[in-house]
């Protein structure tokens, strides 16, 4: 078994003179639920789709299970253990739920009919019904059920409650957290969701214009990051050289906030000793987390 | 579902999930010998990372709080009777600052921020000697 | 399933070119005697448009009834299958192939039994060297568009297709080739029902360019990026 599900260095691709990845650099540890993050057009469809085979990179390596996805003969093997659910949820528009299951069965020697059954009762899909005439909810959910009974052990999910409604958000998310509890399937997802992501991810990585910007375990980042807020008597005159740690400096007015990485003490310590100054610590969420590093890049 | 978590506040899951627990083996919702929920259910029930739970699950078995029998489950300790003399010590002391903090004129949001402001820096510290 | 795939992608394309090939073959069957050749005229040109129309590469979903424009989602869930892209390709064309090789064989064996006027001057071995000259060539053909496929968008593999087809059609009437090698009018006037043999050459060179423009395609298919 190994430590890491995806393995990637050094990730390079560009479309028509832009550059898409830039030296992407991504480990996915094995049976982790691992968040994806970044704006539109960051690069996450690409690595995404570079995972899959469906483009090849310019350069850099990626391994997937531990084998190199550069060699051809490995990916038949590859796709045979991952299940994925693309962005748009699309599958063949003339196939009914029944007939999309049947087309997928063979290519996996690993598949589970009773699984199959079972999900689709507990998806509630009705077998008859044609693949367009079903939500975007329900496809997501036929998706999984796909990934499930060939007993994938690695999810790739571009952004999977985008589109959905609520329940079937909540659906999806409990279907995923199912899978890492019960069989220790990795789950790799893109998402635009922040909130869902920190429910459920327990590491992730943002992408900045092709580049992994920040990456780690989620609850480490929540630990390292906290916000400082400190209030002035009266505006600033002369601009603070403050302490390492101090990772985002935003000035308004009498107030400056900080997102603070580690150092927290000395930074508190610093901002308490300045004339004038009242300071609080907030906790961070991965939405501010994502937010300040994003646009620190503009 | 016995538990429940917020995901907007900004106390770690794992330590809401430790609090969760105590607090059900203190109201008596849970009884010592008895079974925890698994991982999995919890993690599914609160969607959320079983990582997480298992960590919390970890955290209150070094507490002592509980017992982790290999193949069986997660078991609520004899012994935890415990800490619910600390918590109600702990409770008259909360009790007491809030009625003073009260006294100043503070509203009950402006307090709690004050709380949750010792606590970060309070965690911060203890992460570093760590 | 890949060939549960073509077949559902195929079969209302498949009803369809043999409503289209029915009309001039009725109306060629009405014709007199001298007529056969145009007969053949009409209907080998039809029998082509079937080569092109029931191509495809396997990777993009064909929609019976709408175009996809772009990228269809289910393209990607198409390549993240267990299965290489040659196979892909390999099965949808195969099973184009031999949807094309079944109209054919049924309509002119339709021809054959429905008109007299088909069957004079001709023995039932001739009609098999037909079947098997059109077949052949159609192949060539049908190669042709499955490559085409590869690269452009449905309508516009069709219309692609067909360019280069009355392309090649003015050309050979312009620089006319050897008559043994005409595809054109090895499938009219030179068609094995009036020559009783099969025109071997001609025969040839087109399985070899099948063979060549499905290898083309497979490269094709394996370097594109989707």
């Amino acid at each position: 078994m190994n430590d890491f599900a995806i393995e990637a260095r050094g990730l390079r691709k560009s479309f028509k003179g832009h550059s898409a990845l830039n030296g992407l650099d991504l480990r996915v540890p094995t049976g982790s639920i691992f968040g994806f993050l970044g704006r539109n057009g960051a690069g996450k469809t690409s690595t995404i789709k570079i995972l899959m085979g469906a483009l090849k990179s310019d350069g850099g390596e990626v391994s997937v299970f531990g084998e190199p996805i550069s060699v051809a003969s490995n990916m038949v093997g590859i796709r045979r253990r991952i299940g994925f659910v693309t962005e748009d949820k699309e599958l063949y528009p003339y196939m009914t739920v029944e007939q999309v299951i049947r087309f997928t069965r063979p290519f996996f020697p690993k598949w589970r009919d009773d699984l199959a059954k079972r999900y689709l009762s507990r998806f509630e899909l009705p077998p008859g019904r044609k693949i367009p005439d079903l939500s975007k909810g329900m496809r997501s959910k036929l998706m999984l059920l796909l990934a499930i009974s060939h007993r994938a052990e690695l999810l790739i999910l571009d952004e999977p409650t985008d589109g959905l409604d609520p329940l079937a958000v909540e659906d999806v998310l409990r279907e995923i957290v199912s899978l890492a509890a019960a069989e220790g399937t990795t789950v790799f997802f893109s998402s635009h969701q922040l909130t869902e992501v920190e429910r459920i991810a327990d590491r992730i990585a943002i992408i900045d214009r092709g580049r992994a910007i920040v990456s780690g375990s989620l609850d480490d980042l929540k630990a390292r990051y906290q916000r400082l807020h400190v209030v002035f008597q009266e505006v600033l005159r002369a601009p603070v050289q403050w302490v390492q740690g101090a990772e985002h400096v935003r000035q308004e007015g009498r107030s400056i906030s900080i997102l603070a990485s580690g150092n927290l003490q000395a930074l508190a310590e610093q901002a308490r000793s300045l004339p004038g100054a009242s300071v609080e610590v907030f906790p961070v969420t991965l939405k501010e987390i994502f937010l300040d590093h994003v646009r620190e890049g503009n | 579902m016995l538990f429940r978590v917020n995901q907007s506040s900004g106390v770690p899951l794992y330590l809401q999930l430790t609090g969760q627990v105590k607090h059900a083996i203190e109201t008596g919702a849970l009884h010592p010998g008895e079974q925890l929920p698994t991982i999995r259910k919890v993690a599914e029930d609160l969607v959320m990372n079983p990582n997480t739970v298992a960590r919390a699950y970890r955290e209150l078995e070094h507490e002592g709080i509980i017992e982790v029998k290999h193949g069986s489950g997660a078991f609520v300790s004899q012994s935890a009777a415990g800490p619910t003399k600390v918590l109600r010590k702990a409770q008259a002391v909360v009790q007491t600052a809030i009625e003073r903090l009260a006294s100043f004129g503070l509203t009950d949001e402006e307090i709690r921020r004050l709380i949750e402001n010792e606590l970060a820096l309070l965690r911060t510290e203890k992460s570093r000697e760590e | 399933m890949l060939v549960m795939k073509a077949w559902l992608e195929i079969r209302w394309r498949l009803l369809f070119t043999l409503i289209f090939v029915a009309g001039p073959m009725y109306f060629a069957g009405r014709s007199s005697a001298e007529e056969t050749t145009r007969m053949l005229d009409v209907v080998s040109l039809t029998w082509l448009f079937c080569a092109v129309y029931l191509a495809g590469s396997g990777i993009r979903t064909q929609s019976p009834f709408r175009t996809t424009k772009g990228l269809h989602g289910s393209t990607l869930f198409t390549l993240s299958l267990p299965v290489t892209r040659l196979r892909l390709l390999a099965v949808r064309a195969g099973f184009g192939l031999l949807a094309v090789v079944a109209i054919i064989a049924f309509s002119s064996a339709a021809a054959w039994i429905l008109f007299p006027l088909v069957r004079a001057g001709s023995t039932p071995a001739d009609f098999l060297r037909w079947l098997l000259t059109t077949a052949c060539c159609a192949a060539g053909f049908h190669a042709m568009s499955v490559l085409v496929s590869t690269v452009l968008d449905e309508m516009w593999q069709i219309y692609a297709s067909f360019a280069a087809i009355f392309g090649l059609k003015w050309l050979t009437s312009k620089f006319p080739p050897p008559p043994s090698l005409d595809v054109f009018r090895v499938m009219t006037t030179g068609s094995p029902l009036l020559t009783h043999a099969v025109p071997w050459p001609a025969v040839s060179v087109c399985l070899c360019l099948a063979g060549i423009l499905f290898l083309l395609a497979a490269r094709v298919v394996e370097t594109n990026e989707y």
